[in-house]
């Protein structure tokens, strides 16, 4: 069962699986290419490099959240099309079908992973690192995929839910808003939103993980 | 309130003074009014007087003892606040300073008042006075490291030009890998300098530099590319007419200019910044045995480098390489991780969506 | 006999227009049940309901002796349903398509699809949206009889295919089931479809169940009679005059539970009887229908 689902699934979203993986497999060696040539550099070009690297780290998290997204909604979308009722004449119960489904977008999230991690591998066995300086293969791509992992959570269950529970989501984020105009009116100095915000990135907040340091290479 | 309705009321007193001139009637009433004002004037300088003497009384200098550390903060700061307050400010300074200065020292809150009388009955009165300003209501944290940051201040000034001219203004005692350990890391990840870029891919040599622990006998020529001093000098603002000059002079790659400017003293003779400088002082005292850096900081021959090896015991290239480790893993910014740490919430989260997924929408 | 599916006091409500109310369905187990309606009369929705697709509002559905929805897993592995609509995965190709159905059915006879394959002429390397309307509908066919269910549910299976495809289904379907005993519930508004193959019918209309009764006795019993002087109140009569309409000094009667004998009460209620017409099975359940709707009108 787990073998036909991952294969219907690939086949739905072989093309954006295949274009994050590429995407991802490039990040780690846009930051060798842009430090080339160490060796001899001129003052001030390992600081460079390593800003340079940062940066480049930085839209890391966004590949990770891209692809959650992609594959969490991407999951659903055949199922959606026929209006599920394919899905719901199958002889499982939904809780199976829907972890059926998770594993299956969970291995197809492995492609993307695997590809940041085989780049950053290469990147940084490519370049002849100053002293001081550290390589982050494995970190980096662990990190990656716990940022895809919980973004891909989140999307796969909301394109998963029903009308009504999407509808409470956005009623959330709207009382939310509502409440810092309300407070706002009143003039007291209180926010929620930010307060919500800073309670989902910092840790242990879910989001934690797409917070803090993505380089490749750092000190 | 009270004020403004007395003199309201003399005013209309005064008025009607002047009408009184048409009548005895209007008269005797103006006298009223007047009588009336000045009643409440007065009572309102007996409040104001009463409350003048209570502040007196709350602001009155009190004795806080910490080790050899003392402090005469207001009363009204309260015992428990003004204990907290001295022993911050202790712990800021534990390790970093002879206890014999401490001991010939007191510091003063600029708020508090009848100081003098405090220091004769406390027998204080051969001590010199370090002012600090510590609010009636204070921040305990903030004015610990206010008085521990005076204090320093006051030391660094009995010290001599060397490390005067090396030392951040508060010793660097501040300084905390979490909150100031960024700051370094970003200024030594700058490369503006060939000393700089060097201690940055780990050369002990650049990193001796870099910090300004070598002999400083010529310090710009030694530390700096003439390339770097005209990037240090464009990117700057010259108060005198004559170093405005050599400033332009020395951008427009002039050599001598440059030299000439920095016998001025305009530049920085030491690449590095405080925060490095305050950094490698951390590092110094986390590291070392105590009493260390008081005894570095008595030294009064050759260079920052050699006051530390002497007093630490520990070769400078050893010294070097283990602060810059230090700070750019542990005391500096954190490393790209991934452990169980960052994990678990990220399963738990995403294990309780599956789960209601799993459970709730359509039938079945 | 046990009864392969069936219905107790089903409601459902959609929106504000449409109601079933106090559905009672029975399917006998290896009949072929023709679940007959007008479009929009409910007989999706109601599949929808047997299926565990559907919550109903009240009610109790059984399916092969287990409860819906508590059973349904196992139901569902015993049942095969063509939908009315393709939901097939369009990217998928026909054995890629076979392939993922099999995986969930135990019983899958990949052989029987196959030759189904064969017959219906479907080639395995063609993509589902490139497929006919026909071509889809025959690939649902294939899938639902190859697993080799005791339940077969199909919901307008030749509804929009042309006459050929539906001769091919069709005969597929009598063919599987002369193999064995399965049952077969099979929803349509072409009439004719179901009056060849089903031996049970059902009539649905704006969601209540108007009749249910044995094949047989619905084409026999259901006869259109030309009376002479006919009296201007049937009371007592054996049969049930579902409609009467006067003609040219004549009344034309549609009346159902009609046998031979029953002229002599004609005789004695002093009308006279010209004609017995047989009825079709469209005639009869446009009859069925009319005098279902007259209460309402």
């Amino acid at each position: 069962m787990y073998r036909q689902i991952l294969y219907v699934q690939w086949c739905a979203l072989r093309l954006p699986v295949v274009l994050l993986g590429v995407l991802a497999f490039a990040l780690p060696l846009l930051t060798v290419t842009y430090g080339g040539g160490l060796e001899g550099a001129p003052p001030g070009q390992v600081a460079q490099w390593l800003y340079a690297a940062q940066q480049i780290g930085q839209l890391v998290p966004y590949v990770a959240m891209l692809a959650g997204v992609l594959l969490g909604i991407g999951s659903w979308a055949p199922d959606h099309a026929g209006k599920h009722v394919y899905a719901l004449s199958l002889p499982v119960t939904r809780a199976r079908y829907v972890w059926l489904r998770f594993a299956a977008g969970t291995t197809l999230l492995l492609v993307p992973v695997t590809a940041i991690g085989i780049g950053a591998l290469v990147a940084t066995v490519s370049v002849r690192l100053p002293s001081g300086v550290h390589a982050y293969p494995l970190a980096l791509t662990a990190r990656f995929l716990l940022a895809a992992f919980v973004c891909y959570a989140i999307f796969f269950t909301i394109a998963i839910s029903t009308r009504r529970a999407a509808l409470a989501v956005l009623g959330g984020i709207g009382g939310l808003l509502l409440a810092d105009a309300v407070l706002w009116g009143f003039g007291v100095g209180a926010t929620v939103t930010p307060t919500v915000f800073m309670w989902l990135t910092n840790w242990p907040g879910p989001l934690s993980i797409l917070i803090g340091r993505w380089a490749l290479f750092d000190v | 309130m009270s004020r403004t309705f007395a003199v309201g009321l003399a005013l209309v007193a005064c008025a009607g003074g002047a009408r009184a001139q048409t009548g005895r009637g209007a008269a005797r009433r103006s006298h009223a009014l007047l009588a009336q004002a000045q009643s409440l004037w007065r009572g309102i300088a007996v409040r104001d007087s009463v409350a003048n003497a209570r502040t007196a009384w709350e602001r009155r200098a009190r004795r806080f003892d910490a080790g050899p550390l003392t402090v005469l903060l207001p009363d009204a700061v309260g015992t428990e606040t003004g204990f907290r307050i001295t022993a911050g400010a202790a712990e800021y300074l534990r390790d970093a300073l002879p206890a014999r200065f401490l001991a010939v020292r007191v510091v003063v809150a600029l708020a508090a008042t009848g100081v003098d009388s405090t220091v004769r009955t406390e027998r204080l009165r051969n001590r010199a006075r370090i002012p600090v300003g510590v609010e009636p209501r204070p921040d305990t944290l903030a004015d610990g490291w206010s008085v521990a940051a005076a204090v320093a201040w006051d030391y660094r000034e009995t010290l001599d030009s060397t490390w005067r001219g090396w030392l951040p203004p508060d010793l660097g005692l501040g300084w905390t890998p979490k909150r100031d350990g960024p700051a370094t890391v970003r200024e030594l990840m700058r490369g503006d300098t060939r000393v700089g870029a060097g201690c940055l891919e780990g050369k002990v040599d650049a990193c001796r530099l870099w910090l300004g622990l070598d002999a400083d006998t010529e310090p710009y020529k030694v530390r700096y590319r003439p390339r770097e001093l005209q990037a240090l000098v464009s990117g700057r603002w010259f108060p005198t007419h004559q170093s405005a000059e050599l400033a332009q002079q020395c951008a427009a790659e002039a050599r001598d200019a440059c030299l000439r400017l920095t016998s001025l003293g305009y530049l920085p003779p030491i690449p590095a910044g405080p925060s490095p400088r305050a950094s490698f002082v951390r590092f110094v005292l986390t590291r070392s045995r105590p009493g260390a850096l008081p005894q570095a900081l008595q030294d009064r021959a050759g260079s920052v480098g050699d006051r530390l090896v002497r007093a630490t015991g520990v070769a400078e290239d050893s010294l070097v390489q283990g602060w810059r480790a230090w700070v750019l893993t542990e005391g500096g910014m954190p490393e790209v991780t991934a452990n169980l740490r960052d994990a678990w919430p990220v399963a738990v989260f995403a294990g309780l969506l599956v789960l209601a997924a799993a459970r709730s929408g359509r039938w079945r | 006999m046990n009864n392969a599916i069936e219905t107790h006091d089903l409601a459902y409500r959609a929106g504000k227009h449409f109601e079933i109310a106090g559905l009672g369905l029975t399917v006998r187990e290896g009949s072929m049940y023709g679940f007959l309606g007008p479009n929009g009369s409910g007989k999706t929705t109601t599949i929808r309901l047997l299926l565990g697709m559907l919550r109903p509002r009240r009610g109790t559905i059984s399916m092969l002796g287990r409860s819906v929805p508590r059973d349904m897993p196992e139901i569902l592995g015993e049942t095969g349903y063509v939908p009315e609509r393709p939901h097939l995965y369009p990217y998928l190709t026909v054995s890629e398509a076979t392939r993922l159905h099999a995986a969930f059915y135990r019983s899958f006879d990949a052989a029987y699809a196959a030759d189904l394959q064969r017959r219906f002429g479907l080639r395995a390397d063609h993509r589902i949206s490139h497929l006919s309307k026909g071509e889809v509908g025959k690939l649902h066919v294939l899938l639902a009889l190859a697993q080799r269910p005791r339940l077969l549910i199909l919901d307008e299976p030749t509804d929009g295919l042309d006459p050929v495809v539906r001769r091919d289904v069709l005969a597929a379907l009598v063919d599987f089931c002369s193999q064995g005993t399965t049952t077969v519930f099979i929803s349509s508004h072409l009439v004719h479809e179901l009056e060849r193959i089903c031996d049970w019918i059902g009539i649905l209309d704006e969601g209540n169940l108007v009749a249910e009764l044995p094949m047989a006795e619905f084409k026999n019993g259901i006869k259109r009679l030309r009376v002479v002087r006919a009296p201007a109140v049937v009371t007592g009569a054996p049969f049930v005059v579902l409609s009467r309409e006067p003609s040219d000094g004549e009344q034309t009667w549609v009346v159902r539970g009609w046998e031979p004998r029953m002229a002599e009460w004609l005789s004695t209620a002093n009308a006279e009887l010209r004609e017995v017409v047989d009825l079709d099975l469209e005639e009869g359940f446009v009859e069925l229908l009319r005098v279902s709707r007259v209460p309402a009108a």
